[in-house]
């Protein structure tokens, strides 16, 4: 017990709701029938996100460890550069950028494993607060620098909302213009 | 929830107390002695206000007259001061009023009631215009648009263009309740108002909107001029009749603002259909027209230059808005302010549109 899958009896709730439910209703109720139109249609998506969601965290887990790998390199790369120019660092800013990397790989080693609702919810937010801190200190950074080191991170954003899409039942992957 | 009268359309929670009844009485003595009304019709489609429309009878120098009317009453959440994105409903009103001598078409506007105890709120009564607003979401109205554009008249898309052109025509300080801000205060203004609103309804972090917030920040574009702006310019909210645009509608959330600000708002995917899937025609702006067009024709009517870095930004903006509205509704039905499910259903728009706001912000961050 439970022994029905979720997502199908809210598929099936879903259907009930507006094939047998809001068709029986007169179409002068439209505030009515858009109410059960909209429950539905959220039936549907929450049935999507009971089977997709463990799924499409580890991807974006996974996504982002590889983002702060590449923008960690990335980072040590524009050190490099720039001591050859005999610059430094006296603002601080790539310094600060380190430790938000350091911080958000001790948060998502630290992170709870997701085994029920509450804890895919605190993962969830482990990785986007994670990937926000960086992204926030690097906007202190030189323009030219800030944008090399944002590019793999907008690959944990493109995999973030990939997946949200595809939870909602996105099957192609291309977007638009 | 609460059990629902369904026998009786005018006693729908749903709405507000105006009834036929109670709109003979306030119609007799304005309209004629004597008034009827027939054809009570509710339209629910709306988000914020209750709208009804009737046939009011009556007769003038002997002879009848009938004319159907349009009621916009504020709704029991804007009553009791639960809601409110736009502007207030006198505001609404004396825009819409604004509107009448310039060259956009929008319903006459009649009469505005201040007083409760007509009605429960305050409303305002116009004209009723023939139509219907198309709805971008349903792919059988999209492909009517489709063909609109793809018709060589090009009619219905003409009209849309004049419709914002002429919108821009309206000098946002002849509209009491519209605050005159200088050009070069426009964009921090909407940049501070819809972040105040997305800081309170945001449920959780998003990097890629803090990512926007910081774009929008610092590619704030130069605004020469300002103009009323209609604000929630769209195809679903202008009157469609056939091949004619027959009225612009939903004026709450008009301001003072970049003209530009329209094209881009009109400009999103979202507005053209987009959810979850591509759209067919991803070109077409509202599904109606080729952006390009859009903005070359709005040039050469208005002689604005149509800065296309500024109708990026504003594209950009308007997919944050949209979001931004949708998150305050699941954030009101979250805390039992509303128990709309369509405000729980819109926190579905938002991943579509942080994938808009994506493609067009990144070539400046990466």
């Amino acid at each position: 017990m439970p022994y029905l899958r979720p997502d199908r009896v809210l598929s099936k709730f879903s259907r009930f709701v507006s094939d047998d439910v809001r068709e029986a209703l007169p179409s002068e109720e439209r505030f009515l029938r858009g109410q059960l139109g909209s429950m539905a249609s959220t039936m549907e998506f929450l049935g999507g996100e009971l089977t997709g969601k463990a799924h499409a965290l580890g991807e974006q887990e996974a996504a982002l460890e590889a983002a702060l790998d590449e923008t960690a390199a990335e980072l040590e790369t524009i050190g490099s550069e720039l001591e050859s120019a005999g610059e430094t660092d006296p603002d601080g800013h790539r310094e600060s950028v380190e430790m938000a990397l350091s911080k958000a790989r001790d948060r998502i080693s630290d992170a709870p494993v997701p085994q029920s609702p509450e804890t895919t919810i605190e993962k969830e937010a482990v990785l986007t607060n994670a990937c926000e801190n960086v992204l926030a200190s690097i906007d202190d950074l030189p323009d030219e620098h800030a944008r090399r080191l944002r590019k793999p991170l907008f690959g944990f954003l493109d995999t973030r909302v990939d997946g949200q899409l595809r939870l909602l039942g996105r099957e192609d992957e291309s977007g638009d213009e | 929830m609460d059990s629902f009268d369904c026998s009786d359309a005018r006693t729908n929670p749903a709405m507000s107390d105006v009834t036929s009844d109670g709109l003979a009485n306030y119609l007799s003595g304005r309209l004629g002695p004597e008034v009827e009304i027939a054809d009570y019709r509710e339209h629910v489609e709306g988000w914020s206000r209750d709208t009804i429309s009737v046939t009011a009878s009556w007769t003038a120098e002997g002879q009848p007259r009938s004319e159907r009317l349009v009621v916009r009453a504020e709704s029991d959440a804007q009553i009791e001061g639960r809601e409110g994105q736009g502007n207030d409903i006198e505001t609404e009103f004396r825009t819409m009023a604004a509107a009448q001598d310039a060259p956009v078409v929008v319903p006459e506007t009649y009469w505005y009631e201040d007083d409760p105890n007509v009605f429960g709120g305050r409303f305002f009564i116009v004209e009723y215009l023939d139509g219907s607003a198309p709805v971008t979401w349903d792919p059988r109205e999209r492909t009517d648009l489709y063909d609109a554009w793809d018709d060589p008249d090009r009619t219905l898309p003409d009209q849309f263009v004049d419709a914002v052109a002429g919108i821009h025509e309206i000098d946002p300080t002849d509209v009491d309740g519209i605050d005159d801000v200088p050009a070069d205060r426009i964009v921090d203004r909407e940049i501070d108002r819809w972040e105040s609103v997305y800081r309170r309804a945001a449920p959780v972090t998003e990097p890629a909107l803090e990512e926007a917030l910081r774009w929008f920040r610092a590619n704030a574009p130069e605004v020469p001029e300002t103009t009323l702006v209609h604000g929630d310019f769209r195809i679903g909210n202008v009157l469609v009749d056939g091949d004619d645009l027959t009225g612009v509608l939903d004026w709450e959330l008009a301001r003072a603002g970049d003209p530009l600000y329209d094209l881009g708002y009109a400009s999103t995917n979202y507005f053209a259909g987009k959810l979850i899937e591509p759209i067919e025609r991803p070109e077409l702006a509202c599904s109606l027209l080729e952006r390009e067009w859009f903005y070359d024709e709005y040039e050469s009517r208005t002689g604005r230059a149509v800065d296309r870095d500024r109708i990026r930004y504003w594209r950009a903006f308007a997919a944050f808005v949209m979001l931004t509205i949708g998150l305050d509704g699941v954030r009101r039905f979250d805390e039992g302010i509303s128990d709309d499910v369509r405000s729980a259903w819109f926190q579905y728009i938002v991943p579509g549109l942080i994938e808009d706001i994506l493609a067009l912000i990144r070539e400046d961050r990466t």
